[in-house]
């Protein structure tokens, strides 16, 4: 290390050093207040060594080879190069600033969101017939539940929300014996809260459990789960689909999707296969949009489904 | 309806609805369903609406835990408690 035991071999491994300086320094500074100062100027150094090949070889090798792959394979439009800039930009950017803009006042935060489709939440909620969102996982997303308390709308019930909380276990999550009636009472309560008006959320990309419906995606013939689905019709509720894109200029937008179509009418499996299709087609234009606003583990899950 | 008609009903509800791959036999009352995949968590909130729907037994939350849950013979248990 530059600034620790040994010396740095290579020119590569000095400036990656430097980086991780840089990176320290701006983490220790989003701890102690002074942040926004230096939130912008991160972005951009972040963006400029991202851009640099040395660095993506460097400093971030295993990363640039998913995200290479993962452009490749999922048949994503534009230049894989740039995907891995803006990924590698947003990863690092996240590191260090996510907890901070979730810490972050109302003002402070608001001055640095777009929110777009605020108008189709709103208007769900005055019809006060229960509203479920669909999330898809974004390096930001967890800003969604902050900007969501600033505009002053009650965030309701988020479904696996118990597999997070402090003290769990990572293996808590895939036994059966605990997920099974902690999420069964998530299910539940998401289900009594739909059904007041209120609203709950749940993401929509996620891929455990066994109930899937296969679809032809980005190459992949993937399994979505039908739970959102499932809940909304249930409890006759609304359904929307959100996410949040991080700009590399530091900007968040907050994108909310107009109501999904469905059919009362129309027998329980029906609806819940269609709203699943919808979906995975929603979801897929936004992968085509921006695929760097995935995490990386979202990316490796992907490559996992048999190709098409 | 006897213990053995509810378990019945239930066991025919989890083939018919719940199983991911329906079983080749229905679960018999002692069969750890949770554990072996039979039903996962979305199950579980289909099988308890049923029992509210079909047999007008009410479910509180903290009564959704696995002691509850794990087999037939307790889910019978649980709604048999509660008439």
């Amino acid at each position: 290390m530059i600034f620790g035991p040994g010396f740095p071999r290579s020119q590569d491994e000095l400036r990656e050093n430097l980086f991780r300086l840089f990176q320290r320094s701006f983490q220790s500074l989003a701890k102690s207040g002074h942040s926004l100062k230096v939130y912008r100027s991160s972005f951009e150094l972040y963006g400029r060594l991202a851009a640099e090949r040395w660095a993506q070889l460097t400093i971030w090798p295993e990363e640039t080879a998913l995200i290479e792959r993962f452009a490749r394979e999922a048949g994503l439009p534009g230049e894989p190069q740039a995907m891995v800039q803006k990924s590698l930009l947003l990863h690092a950017a996240a590191a260090t600033w996510r907890r901070m803009l979730q810490g972050l006042g109302r003002d402070a935060l608001l001055r640095l969101c777009v929110a777009r489709g605020e108008e189709h939440l709103r208007a769900a909620l005055d019809a006060k017939r229960g509203v479920l969102i669909a999330h898809c996982h974004t390096v930001f997303a967890p800003l969604f539940w902050s900007w969501l308390e600033h505009k002053g709308i009650a965030p309701g019930v988020t479904l696996g929300h118990w597999a997070w909380e402090q003290g769990r276990k990572a293996g808590d999550r895939t036994d059966p014996k605990r997920a099974v009636p902690e999420m069964a009472r998530e299910l539940f309560a998401a289900s009594q809260t739909l059904r007041a008006g209120g609203l709950a959320h749940v993401f929509g990309d996620g891929v455990q459990g066994s109930r899937q419906t296969e679809i032809a995606f980005c190459n992949r013939r993937r399994g979505f789960r039908s739970t959102f689905a499932e809940m909304a019709v249930a409890a006759d509720a609304t359904t929307l689909s959100a996410a949040v894109s991080m700009g590399a200029d530091g900007r968040m937008t907050m994108e909310i999707e107009p109501s999904f179509t469905d059919d009362a009418s129309l027998p329980r499996a029906e609806r819940v296969e269609r709203l699943v299709r919808e979906y995975a087609a929603r979801l897929e234009k936004r992968w085509q949009r921006d695929a760097a606003q995935l995490p990386w583990g979202d990316m490796t899950t992907h490559l996992r489904f048999p190709a098409l | 309806m006897t213990d053995d008609q509810i378990a019945r009903e239930l066991a025919d509800y989890i083939v018919r609805e719940i199983a991911p791959t329906p079983p080749a036999a229905p679960p018999g009352p002692d069969v750890p369903i949770i554990e072996q995949g039979l039903v996962d968590s979305l199950g579980l909130f289909k099988l308890i609406a049923f029992v509210e729907e079909r047999l007008g037994v009410k479910i509180a939350p903290e009564e959704i835990v696995l002691e509850n849950f794990a087999t037939i013979a307790a889910i019978v248990k649980l709604i048999q408690s509660r008439r």
